[in-house]
Protein backbone atom coordinates (compact mmCIF):
# COMPACT_ATOMS: atom_id res chain seq x y z
CA UNK A 1 0.00 0.00 0.00
CA UNK A 2 1.59 3.52 -1.05
CA UNK A 3 1.08 6.54 0.85
CA UNK A 4 -1.73 7.89 -1.70
CA UNK A 5 -3.58 4.31 -1.56
CA UNK A 6 -3.23 5.01 2.70
CA UNK A 7 -4.09 8.85 2.67
CA UNK A 8 -7.03 8.01 0.93
CA UNK A 9 -7.97 5.17 3.18
CA UNK A 10 -7.62 7.32 6.12
CA UNK A 11 -9.83 10.26 4.52
CA UNK A 12 -12.83 7.85 3.61
CA UNK A 13 -12.73 5.79 7.31
CA UNK A 14 -12.39 8.90 9.24
CA UNK A 15 -15.08 11.05 7.05
CA UNK A 16 -17.39 7.49 7.28
CA UNK A 17 -16.49 7.88 11.36
CA UNK A 18 -17.42 11.67 11.85
CA UNK A 19 -21.00 10.90 9.47
CA UNK A 20 -21.66 7.69 11.72
CA UNK A 21 -20.97 9.42 14.80
CA UNK A 22 -23.19 12.67 14.39
CA UNK A 23 -25.97 10.79 12.50
CA UNK A 24 -26.47 8.21 15.93
CA UNK A 25 -26.26 11.03 18.23
CA UNK A 26 -29.35 12.76 15.86
CA UNK A 27 -31.30 9.96 15.76
CA UNK A 28 -30.44 8.86 19.40
CA UNK A 29 -31.60 12.42 20.48
CA UNK A 30 -33.12 14.70 18.15
CA UNK A 31 -34.48 17.20 20.51
CA UNK A 32 -31.00 17.97 21.51
CA UNK A 33 -30.10 18.85 17.75
CA UNK A 34 -34.02 20.75 16.41
CA UNK A 35 -32.23 23.74 17.33
CA UNK A 36 -30.19 23.83 14.85
CA UNK A 37 -33.02 23.13 12.39
CA UNK A 38 -33.15 26.16 9.91
CA UNK A 39 -36.89 27.83 10.11
CA UNK A 40 -37.34 27.51 6.67
CA UNK A 41 -37.23 23.11 7.03
CA UNK A 42 -39.70 23.68 9.77
CA UNK A 43 -42.36 25.18 7.76
CA UNK A 44 -43.30 22.35 5.23
CA UNK A 45 -45.46 21.08 8.65
CA UNK A 46 -42.44 18.64 9.55
CA UNK A 47 -41.15 18.63 12.88
CA UNK A 48 -37.95 19.69 13.58
CA UNK A 49 -37.04 16.38 15.54
CA UNK A 50 -38.09 14.53 12.47
CA UNK A 51 -35.90 16.69 9.88
CA UNK A 52 -33.32 15.82 12.63
CA UNK A 53 -33.95 12.16 12.74
CA UNK A 54 -34.12 12.03 8.92
CA UNK A 55 -30.67 13.88 8.50
CA UNK A 56 -29.76 11.49 11.37
CA UNK A 57 -30.60 8.13 9.03
CA UNK A 58 -29.44 9.76 6.15
CA UNK A 59 -25.96 10.20 7.42
CA UNK A 60 -25.83 6.91 9.16
CA UNK A 61 -26.84 5.41 6.42
CA UNK A 62 -24.17 7.07 3.92
CA UNK A 63 -21.55 7.22 6.21
CA UNK A 64 -21.75 3.10 6.25
CA UNK A 65 -21.66 3.13 2.57
CA UNK A 66 -18.60 5.37 2.76
CA UNK A 67 -16.71 3.06 5.49
CA UNK A 68 -17.42 -0.35 3.48
CA UNK A 69 -16.87 1.59 0.23
CA UNK A 70 -19.96 1.55 -1.74
CA UNK A 71 -20.95 4.05 -4.06
CA UNK A 72 -18.43 6.42 -2.47
CA UNK A 73 -18.26 8.98 -4.56
CA UNK A 74 -21.86 8.77 -4.94
CA UNK A 75 -22.20 8.97 -1.49
CA UNK A 76 -19.63 11.41 -0.44
CA UNK A 77 -20.88 14.20 -3.39
CA UNK A 78 -24.48 13.95 -1.43
CA UNK A 79 -23.14 14.59 1.77
CA UNK A 80 -20.38 17.27 0.71
CA UNK A 81 -23.36 18.83 -0.78
CA UNK A 82 -25.71 18.37 2.39
CA UNK A 83 -22.50 19.98 4.65
CA UNK A 84 -21.97 22.84 2.77
CA UNK A 85 -25.30 23.36 2.85
CA UNK A 86 -25.38 23.46 6.54
CA UNK A 87 -22.29 25.55 6.77
CA UNK A 88 -24.07 28.25 4.97
CA UNK A 89 -26.48 27.87 6.99
CA UNK A 90 -24.57 28.10 10.31
CA UNK A 91 -22.64 31.35 8.75
CA UNK A 92 -19.67 32.25 9.72
CA UNK A 93 -19.11 30.98 13.34
CA UNK A 94 -16.61 28.31 14.48
CA UNK A 95 -19.28 25.45 13.67
CA UNK A 96 -19.64 26.98 10.56
CA UNK A 97 -15.92 26.62 9.41
CA UNK A 98 -15.68 23.54 11.28
CA UNK A 99 -18.44 22.46 8.57
CA UNK A 100 -17.23 24.05 6.02
CA UNK A 101 -13.48 22.15 6.29
CA UNK A 102 -15.44 18.88 6.54
CA UNK A 103 -17.21 19.65 3.50
CA UNK A 104 -14.68 20.04 1.49
CA UNK A 105 -12.61 16.94 2.90
CA UNK A 106 -15.82 15.39 1.85
CA UNK A 107 -15.70 16.85 -1.58
CA UNK A 108 -12.09 16.13 -2.18
CA UNK A 109 -13.16 12.22 -1.10
CA UNK A 110 -15.78 12.64 -3.82
CA UNK A 111 -12.79 13.49 -6.32
CA UNK A 112 -10.34 10.71 -5.02
CA UNK A 113 -13.10 8.15 -5.41
CA UNK A 114 -12.62 4.99 -4.19
CA UNK A 115 -9.38 2.85 -3.28
CA UNK A 116 -8.65 -0.82 -3.98
CA UNK A 117 -9.81 -1.48 0.38
CA UNK A 118 -13.50 -0.97 -1.04
CA UNK A 119 -16.74 -2.63 -2.36
CA UNK A 120 -16.81 -0.54 -5.33
CA UNK A 121 -13.29 -1.65 -6.42
CA UNK A 122 -14.34 -5.41 -5.99
CA UNK A 123 -17.29 -4.74 -7.57
CA UNK A 124 -15.79 -3.12 -10.73
CA UNK A 125 -12.88 -6.14 -10.97
CA UNK A 126 -15.61 -8.62 -10.70
CA UNK A 127 -14.42 -9.96 -7.32
CA UNK A 128 -18.11 -10.08 -5.95
CA UNK A 129 -20.36 -11.23 -8.21
CA UNK B 1 -25.27 -10.14 -5.84
CA UNK B 2 -26.07 -6.79 -7.81
CA UNK B 3 -24.46 -3.40 -6.08
CA UNK B 4 -27.69 -2.08 -6.11
CA UNK B 5 -29.26 -4.77 -4.14
CA UNK B 6 -26.80 -4.60 -1.64
CA UNK B 7 -27.17 -1.02 -1.01
CA UNK B 8 -30.84 -1.28 -0.25
CA UNK B 9 -30.11 -4.34 2.17
CA UNK B 10 -27.86 -2.19 3.49
CA UNK B 11 -29.90 1.01 4.06
CA UNK B 12 -32.74 -0.91 4.92
CA UNK B 13 -30.03 -3.02 8.04
CA UNK B 14 -29.43 0.97 9.52
CA UNK B 15 -33.25 1.44 9.08
CA UNK B 16 -33.67 -1.22 11.16
CA UNK B 17 -30.59 -0.51 13.48
CA UNK B 18 -32.46 3.31 14.08
CA UNK B 19 -36.07 2.03 14.76
CA UNK B 20 -34.39 -0.26 17.55
CA UNK B 21 -32.66 3.02 18.41
CA UNK B 22 -35.63 5.14 18.82
CA UNK B 23 -37.89 2.43 20.67
CA UNK B 24 -35.20 1.62 23.00
CA UNK B 25 -35.21 5.64 23.74
CA UNK B 26 -38.72 6.39 23.83
CA UNK B 27 -38.75 3.77 26.83
CA UNK B 28 -36.46 5.27 28.46
CA UNK B 29 -37.98 8.51 28.33
CA UNK B 30 -41.04 6.96 29.54
CA UNK B 31 -39.66 5.62 32.79
CA UNK B 32 -37.63 8.90 33.34
CA UNK B 33 -41.25 11.12 32.45
CA UNK B 34 -42.82 8.91 35.14
CA UNK B 35 -39.74 9.30 37.74
CA UNK B 36 -40.27 13.22 37.24
CA UNK B 37 -44.23 12.84 37.36
CA UNK B 38 -43.68 11.38 41.04
CA UNK B 39 -41.02 13.96 41.69
CA UNK B 40 -43.09 16.69 41.11
CA UNK B 41 -41.82 17.01 37.51
CA UNK B 42 -38.62 17.73 39.07
CA UNK B 43 -35.38 16.05 37.78
CA UNK B 44 -33.45 13.84 40.02
CA UNK B 45 -31.58 15.30 42.29
CA UNK B 46 -32.48 19.18 41.43
CA UNK B 47 -35.67 18.11 43.70
CA UNK B 48 -34.38 18.96 46.78
CA UNK B 49 -32.63 21.90 45.46
CA UNK B 50 -35.95 24.08 45.14
CA UNK B 51 -37.90 25.84 47.46
CA UNK B 52 -40.82 24.74 48.32
CA UNK B 53 -41.95 28.46 46.91
CA UNK B 54 -41.14 27.18 43.67
CA UNK B 55 -38.71 30.76 43.56
CA UNK B 56 -35.52 30.75 42.78
CA UNK B 57 -32.62 33.28 44.15
CA UNK B 58 -30.50 34.52 41.90
CA UNK B 59 -27.63 33.34 44.63
CA UNK B 60 -29.47 29.90 44.64
CA UNK B 61 -28.94 29.50 40.57
CA UNK B 62 -25.10 30.52 40.54
CA UNK B 63 -24.49 27.61 43.19
CA UNK B 64 -25.15 25.75 40.05
CA UNK B 65 -22.49 27.14 38.27
CA UNK B 66 -20.39 23.94 37.72
CA UNK B 67 -20.42 21.50 34.26
CA UNK B 68 -21.10 18.71 36.64
CA UNK B 69 -24.00 20.98 37.46
CA UNK B 70 -25.56 23.58 35.57
CA UNK B 71 -29.09 25.44 35.58
CA UNK B 72 -29.30 29.07 33.65
CA UNK B 73 -31.63 32.00 33.83
CA UNK B 74 -33.71 32.69 30.64
CA UNK B 75 -36.85 34.72 30.44
CA UNK B 76 -37.67 34.32 34.28
CA UNK B 77 -37.22 30.66 34.34
CA UNK B 78 -34.42 28.37 35.40
CA UNK B 79 -33.09 25.81 33.26
CA UNK B 80 -30.97 22.75 34.43
CA UNK B 81 -28.58 22.05 31.41
CA UNK B 82 -26.34 19.80 33.04
CA UNK B 83 -27.19 17.01 30.61
CA UNK B 84 -27.29 18.49 27.64
CA UNK B 85 -23.66 20.20 28.00
CA UNK B 86 -21.90 16.96 26.58
CA UNK B 87 -24.40 16.55 23.75
CA UNK B 88 -24.00 20.72 22.74
CA UNK B 89 -22.54 20.93 19.50
CA UNK B 90 -20.84 23.76 19.93
CA UNK B 91 -19.07 22.21 22.98
CA UNK B 92 -19.77 21.94 26.54
CA UNK B 93 -17.52 24.94 26.36
CA UNK B 94 -19.88 27.32 24.82
CA UNK B 95 -22.13 26.65 27.73
CA UNK B 96 -20.43 26.18 31.15
CA UNK B 97 -18.62 30.00 31.46
CA UNK B 98 -22.54 30.67 31.90
CA UNK B 99 -23.26 28.04 34.22
CA UNK B 100 -25.27 29.60 37.06
CA UNK B 101 -25.80 33.28 35.53
CA UNK B 102 -29.03 34.61 34.00
CA UNK B 103 -28.38 37.98 32.39
CA UNK B 104 -24.81 36.53 31.12
CA UNK B 105 -26.23 33.29 29.90
CA UNK B 106 -29.39 35.56 28.46
CA UNK B 107 -27.09 37.78 26.17
CA UNK B 108 -25.05 35.01 24.61
CA UNK B 109 -27.46 32.96 24.25
CA UNK B 110 -29.69 35.64 22.09
CA UNK B 111 -26.22 37.09 20.72
CA UNK B 112 -25.89 33.14 19.43
CA UNK B 113 -28.94 32.09 18.77
CA UNK B 114 -31.28 35.18 18.02
CA UNK B 115 -35.09 35.04 20.20
CA UNK B 116 -36.58 32.85 17.81
CA UNK B 117 -34.76 29.88 19.15
CA UNK B 118 -36.36 30.63 22.74
CA UNK B 119 -38.49 28.02 21.91
CA UNK B 120 -35.92 25.71 21.37
CA UNK B 121 -34.48 26.44 25.09
CA UNK B 122 -36.89 24.17 26.51
CA UNK B 123 -36.28 21.75 24.48
CA UNK B 124 -32.48 21.10 25.22
CA UNK B 125 -32.49 21.33 28.85
CA UNK B 126 -35.02 20.03 31.25
CA UNK B 127 -37.48 22.49 32.64
CA UNK B 128 -36.63 22.14 36.26
CA UNK B 129 -40.37 24.79 36.67
CA UNK B 130 -42.02 27.88 35.84
CA UNK B 131 -40.10 30.15 38.50
CA UNK B 132 -39.67 33.32 38.82
CA UNK B 133 -36.02 34.15 39.50
CA UNK B 134 -36.43 36.40 42.59
CA UNK B 135 -34.70 39.89 42.04
CA UNK B 136 -33.27 41.09 38.72
CA UNK B 137 -30.01 39.99 36.76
Amino acid sequence: MNSRELGNIILRVSLALVFIYFGFQQVRDPSSWSTFVPDFLKVSGISGNNVVLLNGVLELVLGTFLIIGLYVRFSALILAIHLFGIAFSIGFTPLGVRDFGLAFATLALYFYGYDKYTLDYRFEKKIVS
Amino acid sequence: MKKIVLAVLIAFLVFGIVAFIRLYTSTGNVVLNNVNAVNGGNSGSSVNAVSSSGRISLSDLAKHDKESDCWVGYGGKVYDVTSFLPRHPGSAGAISPYCGTSKEFTDAFTKKHGTKKVGALMKVGVLIGDFNIVGTA
